[in-house]
């Protein structure tokens, strides 16, 4: 088997993930998505690492997998605590709720209006038909929550 | 200069143009729009990078790596222009477990495993619980839509098909340092188990480094029990720059009806 064109598969894999990624970080604007992207580039860099690997015949590309998997993990654990905390003061994954966090002075890329988000509909509150016994829901029948 | 453009180049051109506005199209940005021609011309696109790269072995090693390929790619594909950031959590794993395939085909068992354990059993519940957060069917507006699609997509697929000529240019002509033409335990054609291998080096060549990794994961660990058990009063500061207009100002005084 021709070790190079086998190297030329894994690099070009490699980084078909990273432009991928590179594609998902920058247009995407859902925050957990944009990390998603993060690490669909760092797959495309264990691929490469996994080419390089076999290809050389040595372990240290594995080593080095191992390595980013560690890292990546570590990078979990902090965004787990940091995307919590920003939910906690800007309710919502966007984006664009973050965009104030540039200094004052300049404005924002985007003018923000938090209408965007489609309103659910209001849920009026029903009326049984006269004559008709009304439905009473099962949870209702069972808990007697009002009662 | 000019007239080294070859049959290669012109397939790669057209690769890239075919792939950058099938990802243009397939991208979420708004109106109701046939987002599968935008896969369509994706697939052709990356069948075309695929078709210049020389092949490799017998048929049935050129397809396994082949179906190990086409997935991952196809679920990242999927996952980058996926407008419900569940479904695009669950196509991230599925690139994941493809590559897991690459890697198993490498010949790397114990790190295809580690990778599968750990990225999809440890790192994509903790996003998946994140995405809980909000909006994980995707009927927001922000799930709907896309900063410049058309650039991202460009900037993307140039990135792809630049390094790919790269490496197509490099590799057979001026192909490889005298060193690594020598590298004298190369492994040609067999996949042999390499865990024990790669037990040894990590424990005996990279032992420090693991060492310096342990600390950087307890580092870790303490960083985000410190983030999260601050209290929330110095970040409401940043609140009132923002908008929040529909917000309760403290979640914990609305009152319970």
């Amino acid at each position: 088997m021709d070790r190079t064109a086998l190297l030329v598969h894994y690099l070009t894999v490699g980084t078909c993930l990273l432009g991928l990624g590179v594609v998902g970080f920058l247009s995407r604007r859902n925050l957990i998505v944009m990390f998603l992207s993060v690490e669909l580039m760092l797959q495309g860099v264990i691929i490469s690492f996994a080419g390089w690997d076999r290809y050389h015949g040595q372990s240290a590309g594995q080593v080095f997998i191992l390595f980013i998997v560690a890292i990546a993990a570590a990078e979990a654990a902090i965004a787990l605590a940091l995307v919590l905390n920003l939910v906690r003061v800007r309710q919502g994954l966007d984006v664009l709720r973050l965009q104030r966090l540039r200094e004052d002075i300049l404005p924002p890329s985007i003018p923000v209006d938090e209408d965007r988000r489609e309103a659910e509909p209001p849920s009026w509150p029903k009326l049984p038909r006269v004559g008709q016994p009304p439905s009473i829901p099962s949870e209702v029948l069972e808990y007697r929550p009002g009662v | 200069m000019g007239t080294d453009v070859d049959i290669t180049t012109l397939v790669l051109i057209l690769a890239t143009i075919l792939t950058a506005g099938g990802l243009w199209w397939a991208l979420p940005w708004g109106k109701n729009r046939k987002r599968a021609v935008g896969w369509g011309f994706l697939a052709v696109g990356l069948a075309m990078i695929a078709a210049v790269i020389p092949p490799i072995g017998n048929v049935l090693a050129r397809s396994l790596l082949t179906l190990a390929a086409a997935i991952t790619i196809a679920s990242a594909v999927a996952m980058v222009t996926s407008d419900r950031p569940l479904y695009a959590a669950l196509w991230f794993g599925m690139a994941v477990l493809g590559t897991a395939g690459m890697l198993l085909y490498n010949g790397a068992q114990f790190v295809a495993m580690a990778l599968i354990v750990i990225y999809i059993g440890a790192i994509l519940v903790v996003f998946l619980f994140l995405l809980m957060l909000d909006d994980p069917k995707g009927t927001a507006g922000f799930n709907r839509e896309s900063w410049e699609p058309l650039m991202a997509a460009v900037v993307g697929t140039l990135l792809i098909s630049l390094t790919t000529a790269t490496w197509l240019h490099a590799g057979p002509k001026n192909a490889l340092p005298r060193s690594l033409k020598q590298a004298g335990n190369a492994i040609e054609g067999t996949v042999v188990t390499q865990t024990v291998d790669l037990g040894n080096e990590l424990f005996s060549e990279y032992g420090a480094a693991v060492q310096v990794l342990g600390l950087v994961l307890l580092l870790a660990l303490l960083g985000a029990a410190v983030i999260i058990g601050r209290p929330l009063e110095p970040l409401l500061d940043l609140k009132d720059n923002g908008r929040t207009p529909n917000a309760p100002d403290t979640p914990e005084s609305t009152p319970q009806v």
